[in-house]
């Protein structure tokens, strides 16, 4: 998809008044002898190298830069600076904030408002939250940016893509009790995401999860399912130009539709880590429930503690979509169509691409504690695109051939 | 060079004792888990520490609140505490936290700036849990884990 780059930094109405509701308790609160503030943050300063000369390896959808055909190094794919100001307002009501630096869609270094939420602690076991909250959709996804806490330079593309949508608007209930030396988490939330830097490109006007966590000792075990309701702004245009073509082109329409259908995301989890080593795996399977289909990510990945070094190895895999789209049949309309319709068709076939890149990677590398908070990685990756898919690439010379890539990585994340 | 060798050999006796105070010291120094000596708890088991210091569950087991409080990152009978007790080294403690913090979720306990503040603070609020060098041990104190 071709993203509209005319930028609007226009912040949402509910963030607006979020943002003067944050601001005044803040402002009141600061009077209070009660109130606490706290500051902390992150950052990751990182390069990415790519030997792929035909197209950009691009992890995550949002950033739409990475390392290949324009530049071999790329240090704009993980290098971000966060900070977060949170404040006690009450003995049980606190208010945070938390601003991330990074690339963003259109290209720009910019901040943008990660969380912003009121949360109040009912009880002991129970707390609520409204406002901004990132979405706890797989197992690292709520602190995927705080690079010092993950074992690896940046969660597996494959799973992780799965779902664009990562923060909502909205609220979300935690409740977490323990039961026979384990502790269990349950959280439901219900929101929107209008994600404006987006400019249109994807919506989300109403999502909704629920997801469950159990902790005994090492081993942790997720579940999560999330409904969305998405629609594809930039998609609009090309199903005006289907319906031109009346009855068939409306078929055409109904079946890759997703505007009055939900998508579906189902995910499991599971980390053992005893301390001296880690073992992980992570499944999702995301169903768009239109004739685009339905996509499944999985990694597998483990480590060995030695003193300050952690070197680890990960399989991921992104299987799914289809590798041809059933568009307009050409031969049933006047041959004048005949290249328009070829134009829709090809365009219909690149939505689906990019909705659902096939790859496997399997990559290599070692996190290095330097102290407490400072940590430095290496990774290496080879990532190979599947079944006539571009993968997770952009700008590619051969279309659905991406050709297979080394990713080589450096990063040092710190956290304050 | 009969005075020098006795010096050498002095000096060696010397460091060898010294050597074996140190042991003897370091035994001493171990660490143990207290709660105020009102308090009802007499015993807790590793899990349940660990489930208060790391934020999961602040409650003892009679469902009575507990309040955690850490001594200063990096000192010695931090890590101790929470190398030889809970099995965690300083960067994993760190990234649990920063996990915590930077999702909403919660704070790391307040600290105590050294053993005699700890122990006002304990005589001040009968809900604190911390932990102490045996040496620091005092009659407001019972120890709960060692």
């Amino acid at each position: 998809m071709v993203p509209n780059l005319q930028h609007t930094l226009t912040p949402t109405r509910p963030m607006i008044v979020l943002g003067a509701l944050l601001a005044s308790v803040i402002s009141t609160s600061a009077w209070a002898q009660t109130s606490s503030f706290q500051f902390n943050g992150y950052g990751t300063l990182g390069a990415a190298w790519s030997d792929n000369g035909d197209a950009n390896y691009i992890p995550d959808p949002l950033n739409p830069q990475g390392p290949g055909r324009e530049n071999p190094w790329e240090p704009g794919v993980d290098t971000r600076f966060a900070g977060q100001l949170s404040a006690n307002i009450k003995q049980k009501l606190t208010a945070t904030a938390q601003v991330v630096v990074e690339r963003q869609f259109d290209n720009d270094f910019k901040p943008v408002l990660e969380w912003a939420n009121l949360k109040y602690q009912m009880t002991d076991q129970l707390f609520v939250r409204a406002g901004r909250t990132l979405l706890d959709t797989f197992l690292v996804s709520d602190h995927r940016k705080v690079g010092y806490t993950l074992p690896w330079v940046r969660p597996p593309a494959e799973l992780y893509q799965l779902v664009a949508v990562t923060n909502s608007d909205g609220i979300d209930v935690n409740y977490q009790f323990n039961h026979n030396n384990r502790s269990y988490t349950l959280t439901a939330n219900y929101g929107r995401n209008r994600m404006s830097e987006l400019d249109g490109l994807i919506e989300a006007p109403n999502l909704w999860g629920i997801h469950s966590r159990m902790e005994s000792g090492p081993l942790t075990i997720k579940a999560g399912y999330s409904s969305y309701k998405l629609v594809y702004g930039q998609v609009g245009s090309l199903w005006d130009a289907y319906r031109q073509f009346g009855a068939a082109g409306e078929s055409v329409v109904e079946r890759y539709r997703s505007r009055q259908r939900r998508s579906v995301f189902t995910s499991l989890a599971f980390e053992y880590n005893p301390g001296d080593w880690f073992a992980m795996a992570e499944w999702g399977r995301s169903d768009m429930q239109s004739d685009f289909g339905a996509r499944a990510g999985w990694y597998v990945s483990s480590g060995i503690v030695l003193e300050n070094l952690t070197p680890y190895v990960t399989v991921a895999r992104a299987n799914g979509g289809h590798s041809r789209v059933t568009g307009l049949d050409a031969s049933a309309f006047s041959p004048a169509l005949g290249e328009t319709i070829n134009t829709l068709n090809t365009r219909l076939l690149d939505i689906q691409d990019s909705l659902a890149p096939r790859q496997m990677t399997l990559s290599a590398g070692v996190r290095w504690e330097l102290e407490p908070g400072i940590s430095a990685k290496i990774q290496l990756d080879r990532v190979s695109a599947t079944r006539q898919s571009s993968g997770t690439f952009n700008n590619l010379r051969f279309a659905r051939e991406p050709g297979s890539t080394h990713v080589l990585s450096l990063t040092t994340d710190w956290v304050f | 060079m009969g005075k020098l060798i006795l010096r050498v050999v002095l000096n060696a006796c010397l460091s060898l004792f010294a050597a074996g105070n140190l042991t003897a010291q370091q035994t001493d120094d171990s660490v143990v888990v207290v709660v105020s000596s009102s308090q009802l708890i007499d015993a807790l088991n590793v899990q349940q520490v660990e489930d208060i210091f790391l934020g999961r569950h602040y409650a003892f087991p009679d469902g009575s609140q507990a309040i955690p409080v850490d001594h200063p990152e990096n000192s010695e009978v931090w890590l101790k505490f929470y190398q030889d007790i809970l099995g965690h080294s300083a960067a994993q403690i760190r990234s649990h936290w920063a996990r915590q913090v930077f999702t909403g979720r919660g704070r790391p306990p307040q600290k105590a700036a050294s053993a005699d503040e700890l122990l006002q603070m304990m005589r001040d609020d009968i809900r604190i849990i911390s932990y102490l060098k045996k040496t620091s041990l005092t009659a407001d104190t019972k120890v709960v884990l060692e």
